[in-house]
């Protein structure tokens, strides 16, 4: 079906650009509409990717979260703590239910569970690495960072470039 | 907001019959505060006066609930110190007037405020001089002497306990705002819980928000006033230092401490004119915080748009924008080494 999602998109980002912002005087509602065109053009990059991105990183966290269970597990046994064994129970039972759906709902839902665990995980991973650093905790906390550094710079983002470029620059970016 | 309600409220306030509004505009910018201009005429004994003033009016929804009279007592405390800052003139509370509370003060000309003008060629030979200026006002504002000038209201902290009390704060922010767990954000709060830098040597105040866009600045390459002090608090003075030493304010795609000095030079400069020393351990904590925190302001407004409070769609672009917040926050926490 022609013009496609994205067409469609860039179309609707030509015309806030060329057709509607020009008519505007006020400089509030032209700064509505810069803000409306950033956001068709984020919405128009990922349209086509998001979901088998999505699909990966969940996998991605699945897969981190699966190979540090058993380690979290012995650690915390040998240490007696409760918080990280459930934590360590926690990981498993997250990364082993997956989905085959493509529906973004579902695969972002799957992405928040992820995410929810990995963030209990995380900050007592903190907490261990600044008093009692153990070497493969710290390997799992560098794994999981580094994966987390890996999607977050996918995501659009104004503060890793320079954020006070010009909005029409912005804008004009395709 | 029309004249014709601005024209009511400042005939009550200036007891007279004739007041006329003019050029009313809204501001772009302000997002946590509807900041609108306007030129006010009026006759005062046989004589006319123009004056070009701003409302500072609550909004709808916002990136950041404030408290809307602590940016205005900021700003009367700080009148006729060596920070340039416009007077105010009245605190309006009564929602009557313009649907909700807002503060009147001076419009202050001739400058602009717009980060990517002062990355243009034109600020070229002045960019120097209007960072040295920066670093000249910020000593100024962390010499101020908050008690006398009645500034006690925004609640001294213990010097142990300025960090903790900046992470609680944030993060509580954090529990209540975020639609998603954020698990960088999290672990950046845990980080910095377990790397508090040591104690300032006294408690200043601090703007909170001082970074470029926040100031007026002049072709000639003068600083004419220091705005939005809706986050003013006391605290440590490297507060300030790491906020403005934030990626997300370079200009130009310059390294600059926010687009206008050198990151050492700033430092020098910042001492020299009575600043207190700077603590580069301080200064990479407070800036890692200023990453979680500006994160977390952006969060606010996305999560307003989801909720509907908002149809200002700056909430929505903002809040799907923190990706690279959260990387800069990962890589002063040191865990990207060796990362490619």
């Amino acid at each position: 079906m022609r013009p496609t999602s994205v067409e469609v998109l860039r179309g609707i980002r030509r015309s806030l650009l060329e057709t509607i912002l020009p008519q505007i005087g006020d400089p509030f509602i032209q700064g509505q509409v810069q803000a409306m065109v950033m956001l068709v053009d984020s919405l128009a990059m990922t349209w086509d990717s998001e979901a088998e991105e999505l699909r990966q990183d969940n996998q991605e966290l699945a897969e981190l979260l699966t190979r540090a269970a058993p380690v979290l597990t012995d650690f915390a046994r040998s240490r007696e703590h409760r918080d990280l064994l459930h934590l360590a129970s926690r990981a498993q039972t997250v990364s082993a239910h997956d989905s085959d759906s493509l529906r973004l709902s579902e695969l972002a839902a799957k992405h928040r569970e992820l995410e929810a665990v990995l963030a209990d995980l995380l900050v007592a991973l903190e907490e261990l690495a600044a008093r009692n650093p153990v070497e493969p905790l710290l390997v799992i906390r560098r794994d999981l960072y580094w994966a987390l550094a890996r999607q977050y710079s996918r995501r659009p983002s104004m503060h890793r470039r320079d954020v006070t470029r010009p909005a029409s620059q912005m804008a004009g970016r395709s | 907001m029309t004249p014709e309600q601005l024209e009511a409220y400042l005939r009550h306030k200036l007891s007279t019959d004739k007041v006329t509004v003019g050029n009313l505009r809204r501001i772009t910018g302000g997002a946590s505060r509807e900041t609108w201009s306007f030129d006010a005429r009026w006759w005062d004994k046989g004589s006319e006066v123009v004056q070009g003033l701003i409302v500072r009016r609550d909004p709808d929804a916002s990136l950041l609930e404030t408290e809307r009279d602590l940016e205005y007592r900021v700003y009367q405390a700080l009148a006729d110190t060596p920070v340039p800052v416009p007077r105010v003139y009245w605190l309006e509370l009564d929602s009557a007037w313009l649907e909700r509370p807002f503060f009147v003060m001076e419009r202050v000309d001739g400058g602009q405020a717009l980060p990517q003008t002062l990355g243009s060629a034109s600020y070229d030979t002045v960019r120097t001089a209007i960072g040295t200026r920066k670093a000249e006002i910020l000593a100024s504002i962390h010499r101020v002497d908050w008690q006398s000038r009645d500034l006690g209201f925004l609640e001294p902290p213990s010097l142990q306990s300025c960090a903790s009390i900046e992470i609680a704060r944030w993060e509580h922010i954090l529990d209540n705002q975020a639609l998603d767990p954020e698990p960088i954000l999290r672990a950046g709060f845990q980080w910095l819980k377990e790397h508090l830098p040591r104690s300032p040597e006294r408690l200043v105040l601090v703007h909170g928000d001082y970074r470029t866009g926040n100031y007026l600045y002049t072709p000639d390459g003068r600083i004419t006033a220091v705005l939005d002090w809706e986050l003013a608090h006391l605290g440590d003075p490297m507060e300030d230092v790491g906020w403005l030493c934030m990626r997300s304010w370079r200009v130009g795609g310059s390294d600059d401490v926010g687009g206008v000095l050198d990151r050492e030079e700033f430092f020098r400069l910042y001492e020299e004119h009575g600043g207190f020393e700077v603590d580069r351990e301080a200064v990479r904590f407070w800036e890692l915080l200023g990453n979680l925190k500006l994160a977390v302001i952006l969060l606010t407004g996305s999560r307003s748009f989801c909720d509907g409070r908002t149809t200002n769609l700056l909430m929505a672009s903002t809040g799907r924008s923190t990706g690279g917040l959260n990387v800069n926050a990962l890589e002063l926490m040191g865990v990207l080494e060796g990362y490619a």
